[in-house]
């Protein structure tokens, strides 16, 4: 499990009240949240709200967390389900490749040496993924949000999920099999 | 092994060490196949893309930290105070209680000339000087508040 370290004597200073203790924990978990998130949304604004709306959940809900339990998969698990919760709540974007490109863009004539045409065309691949990301079902989303998330092993997303490894592997091997299918025309053409 | 075994084994391959028996038979294959190759290849492109994650904007903790409800006063510090005013309604129903014992039962008449006699002490002081007996009672509320929050401490302490 990528565990930021944060030792459980501060989580139960924290679950205490003690503020300097919950800001330990903020910093600790800021890269893993926000990278979390990332993998959810896809867009660095989006991101920094519901990174932030994890760690105001995390502090309604600490003290629902068993010291004596590593906090990591707990962590992981709570920061998930915000994340799932938060594009519930978010109008869906359909996650329709014929939406991709409507306007034309993917099929404008560019140098592909122009480093600004490069970074565009990153930027709608990464558009293009987390339109077909929102379009997966929950648990196939989270486990491969978590997965790449600081290249957590298989063996720790099932921690975090508390299911069986080979649940896992099914739901990374289903979102793959999905993924691929609805970006692979899009990226096929930007080829 | 088929075009199709080659597929079915991608999602394992890409969770499994680059050096990987099957992954390297599968890098092998599909660097050949027409089919299989695109495939992969757009796997490892998604794999490349879902690594890649921006760093949390500096600053971030502080705009947490802001956000964060103003904290309510943690139960440690009101228990004390709680404690105490529980301590002295409890002394002081005890004292009502008796007084009226010893206003009824005749054998406890010397405890009553007593009493009495400290009431009439007492009146007689308040007369005197009140913010004297402000000043004691005051002192005797902080004298129970502190030991009561030491008492509360110490049983958090044994039961915690």
């Amino acid at each position: 499990m990528q565990d930021p370290g944060v030792p459980n004597s501060v989580v139960r200073a924290a679950q205490g009240g003690d503020r300097n203790a919950f800001r330990r924990i903020v910093e600790a978990w800021t890269g893993a949240v926000f990278g979390l998130a990332w993998r959810f949304c896809f867009d660095r604004t989006d991101a920094e709200d519901l990174s932030q709306e994890i760690f105001l959940r995390l502090h309604t809900k600490l003290g629902l967390f068993d010291p004596s339990m590593p906090f990591a998969p707990w962590m992981y698990r709570m920061s998930a389900n915000v994340c799932l919760n938060w594009k519930k709540r978010r109008n869906p974007r359909a996650a329709s490749i014929d939406a991709m490109g409507a306007e034309g863009e993917a099929y404008d004539v560019e140098d592909p040496r122009d480093p600004a045409a490069e970074r565009r065309r990153a930027e709608e691949a990464r558009e293009a993924l987390g339109r077909a990301m929102s379009g997966l079902p929950d648990e196939a989303r989270t486990a491969i949000a978590l997965r790449y998330e600081q290249g957590m092993e298989v063996t720790e997303v099932a921690k975090a999920m508390e299911v069986p490894v080979g649940t896992v592997k099914t739901w990374l091997f289903r979102a793959r099999e999905r993924l691929r299918a609805m970006l692979a025309p899009e990226w096929e053409v930007e080829k | 092994m088929s075009c199709r075994d080659i597929r079915l084994k991608f999602s394992a391959a890409l969770d499994a060490p680059r050096d990987a028996e099957d992954r390297v038979r599968i890098e092998a294959h599909c660097a050949a196949c027409a089919i299989c190759g695109p495939e992969w290849r757009t796997l490892l492109r998604l794999e490349e893309l879902m690594m890649e994650a921006p760093a949390a904007p500096a600053g971030f903790a502080d705009r947490v930290m802001s956000a964060l409800p103003t904290p309510a006063p943690a139960r440690r510090e009101i228990m004390p105070f709680a404690a105490a005013g529980l301590i002295a309604a409890a002394a002081l129903v005890a004292l009502q209680l008796a007084t009226v014992a010893t206003a009824t039962a005749p054998w406890l008449a010397p405890v009553r000339d007593l009493m009495a006699g400290l009431t009439e002490t007492v009146r007689a002081r308040v007369a005197s000087s009140p913010w004297e007996i402000t000043g004691w009672v005051l002192a005797g509320a902080a004298t129970i508040g502190a030991l009561s929050g030491a008492v509360m401490g110490r049983v958090r302490q044994v039961v915690g």
